[in-house]
């Protein structure tokens, strides 16, 4: 099955984004709370166990360290859950994208309108999640205006990454191995609760490719205002497995719905 | 092409791995038919509309939909359709009217004209007063109309169903049937996929059998019975009679027989003759059914062999 990428139309994609939006708009009061009180309890616990000792990680306090950890983690988890979990009952169970590709949006645009949705969700969770980190003064630097846009970058990416899933994934049990295998430790050597500078250099290369290690640099460096070259390596890098990744959820889900 | 010509398909053929589900299937449905697939479950109706929808590739052949190819032109020829799914899928997240403006949506209708066809279809399937219930509280009668108000918010010109009364009480039924009759009458093109051979001959001015992944035969409803089987039918309950008795005595008449779950099936040109024997042998009215042969009695030479 050949793509076609003038198969794509961007007000179809929007189309797909806006339902997903609809239903959201009316349940969001009752997910809310859970959504956010995940990330911030971590906060909590990390600032009534750690914070209170005053020996400083990389020379700052660690709740310092740990603020755009908090953001990352809330963002790419609202994303990833909604990209698989929420995208494959949309799929499966409900059929809701068989419904959406007899009308003049086509599986790609299904696609695209998924990544985007999980994507936003992100956003705004994330968002949120540093807004009230930053009411509680936890972040000083106006950089950190700029947290959205680098959000939508860094959750694009496991929008694409769980959108591909999804589409291969034969059942809700499969996830399990990305949860588990993958998902937990990114999270554990990507810099997140601790330091990843440290680590052994063979380690250091296999963390280099994971998304999420790149994600965390450039909110930690916005977050405390450190404008360098390599904020912009490190964005470079997530756009650009932005555009290697992106055809293959687009291709896959096609061959999902459409045989 | 032809004007009127709204689908044609040549040479179409699906295979799922090594499994040929159609095999090199020609039809072409004109302007204002109600088209009918008529098969069994299994033979391939599901995977041939979906394919005329768009929702499904094909392995080889092809497909014209309003003069158009369906691999080129897919979302313009969509922008025309109206598909009513078998299984529902209704967005259970959102009420009955927010279900058809969504879909508008997808259609890319401005909310005004939106909301204008919203009501017009509710109106018309009689769900307006429902139209702020979610989907869970509906019955599957309610369901089914509400999916064929869906399938008709983009104004289509050709309306795609996949065995709609399936499921369907007697009351339902007959008012989807209406519904659909009316809907022809404004010149909506129909294709109906379905099992139900009352529905086929109610609702189809055209049909094909399709069994097995082939199209066996291909007409009207009433050229095929008249082509197909003699026109006179009488059915018996076999309980204290044997078969061959009946057949030793009623002869010749009898132009041809088939043995269905202890029912003998006498296919005859002077059915009264028969008759008049099996009056004779003292079997009883109630055991007994002479009527005029129909869509079943063709059908059934397809859906098994045992017609001798």
């Amino acid at each position: 099955m050949r793509l076609d990428l003038n198969a794509i139309s961007l007000k179809s994609s929007t189309r797909v984004c806006y339902r997903n939006f609809t239903v959201f708009r009316k349940t969001f009061f009752l997910g809310f709370p859970a959504t956010l009180f995940e990330p911030l309890i971590y906060f909590a616990v990390f600032a009534i166990f750690i914070g209170t000792r005053k020996e400083g990680v990389e020379g700052r306090a660690y709740l310092k360290f740990l603020t755009p950890s908090i953001i990352v983690l809330s963002s790419v988890f609202s994303t990833t859950l909604e990209s698989t979990v929420c995208v494959f009952m949309r799929m499966s169970l409900q059929k809701l994208h068989l419904s959406i590709i007899s009308t003049p949006v086509n599986s790609e645009d299904v696609a695209v309108g998924e990544i985007l949705w999980a994507t936003t969700k992100g956003v705004i969770f994330g968002t949120i999640t540093g807004t009230v980190l930053a009411i509680f003064g936890f972040i000083d630097s106006p950089w950190a205006l700029l947290l959205p846009v680098v959000i939508f970058l860094g959750c694009s990416l496991f929008a694409i990454i769980g959108i591909t899933l999804t589409s291969i994934v034969r059942n809700f049990d499969n996830f399990q191995y990305y949860f588990t295998l993958v998902l937990t430790p990114m999270v554990f050597f990507s810099g997140v609760f601790f330091p990843s500078e440290n680590l052994p250099k063979i380690i250091k290369i296999l963390v280099w490719f994971f998304p999420l290690k790149h994600f965390m640099v450039v909110t930690r460096e916005l977050t405390l205002g450190h404008i360098s070259p390599r904020l912009f390596i490190e964005i470079a890098w997530i756009i650009v497995a932005i555009f290697i990744l992106i055809l293959l959820p687009l291709k896959l889900l096609k061959r999902r719905l459409i045989n | 092409m032809t004007i009127n010509q709204v689908v044609k398909i040549q040479n179409l053929t699906k295979k799922f791995g090594s499994v040929t589900v159609l095999d090199g299937i020609n039809l072409e449905v004109h302007s204002n038919q109600c088209f009918g697939i008529l098969g069994p479950n299994a033979s391939g109706k599901t995977t041939l509309i979906r394919m005329i929808s768009g929702i499904s590739s094909k392995t080889s052949g092809e497909i014209n939909v309003f003069g158009m190819n369906i691999d080129s032109s897919a979302r313009a020829i969509k922008a025309k359709l109206g598909v009513v799914p078998q299984e529902e899928n209704l967005d259970v997240n959102l009420t009955v009217e927010e279900n058809l403006l969504m879909h508008a949506r997808y259609f890319g209708l401005s909310k005004i004209t939106a909301r204008e066809r919203a009501n017009k279809w509710l109106k018309f399937f009689h769900l307006y007063d429902r139209k702020l219930e979610k989907i869970e509280s509906l019955s599957t009668g309610l369901k089914k109309r509400l999916l064929i108000a869906r399938a008709m918010i983009g104004d289509p010109q050709l309306l795609i169903l996949d065995e709609p009364s399936d499921n369907l009480d007697f009351w339902c039924q007959e008012l989807v049937w209406n519904k659909l009759k009316q809907l022809r009458e404004e010149g909506v093109t129909q294709i109906v996929a379905t099992h139900n051979i009352e529905e086929a001959e109610r609702l189809c001015s055209n049909l094909i059998i399709l069994d097995s992944g082939k199209i066996r035969k291909q007409g009207d409803p009433l050229g095929l019975i008249a082509n197909e089987v003699p026109p006179e039918v009488i059915e018996i309950s076999l309980k204290d009679i044997k078969c061959n008795t009946i057949l030793d005595r009623v002869g010749k008449e009898v132009h041809c027989y088939k043995l269905q779950r202890g029912k003998l099936f006498m296919y005859a040109y002077d059915g009264l003759k028969i008759m008049d024997v099996l009056r004779q042998m003292g079997i009883g009215k109630i055991d007994m059914v002479f009527r005029k042969s129909n869509l079943r009695d063709v059908f059934m030479q397809f859906s098994d062999k045992e017609l001798k």
